[in-house]
């Protein structure tokens, strides 16, 4: 039986990095196995930062 | 599965592998609703979901300082990348339906920069408001009797529309009128984000039992604003453009 209650309601600005904050210092491997730190990596750039849920589903 | 999932998409950009979620849990990502999401859509929770983030998008300035973010409600809405590219301040070039009109004193023009839409993806409709010279337009706040600038996609059964937010104008004064008047000249840029339920989906991301015969939509636009020069005012203007998508065709483009 399906269970169709509401989505929760989340407040998103009080999730992650607040607007106005450095974003924090990430340092990762890349697809190609190398570790990437995200700022270096940005260069001074404008970017974006995408979190998803999995890249297999 | 990284290095796959970048080949087969024609991925170029860095795809980060947080083994663990260390750096979700760091960053306060985690998704703490996921029984409660996965229970709206009819669907159970498993091993795979532990330690999965919030889906959604961070917007860095030139210093690394967060600037926007994007994050929906619900996990089946994502925003597209001409969105994220608009929030990023990167100017769209992709093809899309284009439409132009002349009203009193200004020429309107709107456009989608995709031909077509992924179903549940926040897409942003593009207005540009070209104001000839010695003429102003009104926005809000706008005493009675004048008309603001507005510029609205009216939702219907598979879009989720919305307003689109108006620019700051300077003050201006009316001779004869005591009330505070805001304009804009030159120019306005305006953008409208909507959503389409697409063939399968419903607005509010359940699935259909059975899929919608059509899948092209139409985008309605209407325009409203009021147009003076510094010794006459025209009357107020409706202009509504009509802009048309069709759903993406997603294993044609995975394939």
């Amino acid at each position: 039986m399906t269970d169709q209650s509401a989505l929760p309601v989340i407040d998103f600005s009080n999730v992650g990095p607040a607007l106005g904050d450095p974003f924090p210092e990430i340092r990762l491997q890349n697809q190609s196995g190398t570790v990437t730190d995200l700022h270096r990596a940005r260069a001074g750039r404008r970017a974006l930062v995408v979190f998803y849920r999995s890249a297999s589903w | 599965m990284l290095a796959d999932f970048s080949q087969q998409h024609g991925i170029t950009y860095d795809l980060l592998s947080d083994e663990g979620s260390h750096v979700i849990t760091q960053l306060g990502l985690t998704n703490q609703h996921v029984e409660e999401q996965q229970a709206f859509f009819g669907r159970g929770v498993s091993a795979i979901h532990r330690g999965i983030p919030y889906p959604g998008t961070f917007i860095l300035d030139e210093d690394g300082t967060v600037v926007g973010k994007e994050f929906e409600q619900s996990y089946r809405d994502r925003a597209s990348g001409s969105y994220l590219f608009n929030r990023l301040g990167v100017e769209p070039t992709g093809p899309g339906p284009r439409a132009r009109a002349v009203g009193a004193g200004v020429t309107a023009r709107a456009w989608l920069d995709t031909v077509d839409y992924r179903p549940l993806q926040k897409l942003p409709v593009h207005v540009r408001l070209d104001i000839a010279d010695g003429v102003h337009v009104y926005v809000p706040p706008t005493p009675g009797g004048f008309v603001p600038m507005s510029v609205v996609v009216p939702g219907h059964g598979t879009l989720q529309g919305g307003s689109a937010m108006v620019p700051a104008g300077h003050p201006h004064t009316v001779e004869g009128f005591d009330e505070r008047f805001f304009v804009v000249t030159d120019h306005a840029d305006l953008t409208v984000p909507v959503k389409l339920a697409g063939t399968s989906f419903e607005l509010d991301g359940q699935r259909r039992p059975e899929p919608r015969p059509n899948s092209e939509v139409t985008i309605p636009v209407v325009i409203g604003y009021q147009a003076c020069t510094a010794t006459e005012c025209y009357p107020p203007q409706g202009i509504r453009f009509e802009l048309a998508l069709v759903e993406e065709d997603v294993l044609r483009a995975e394939r």
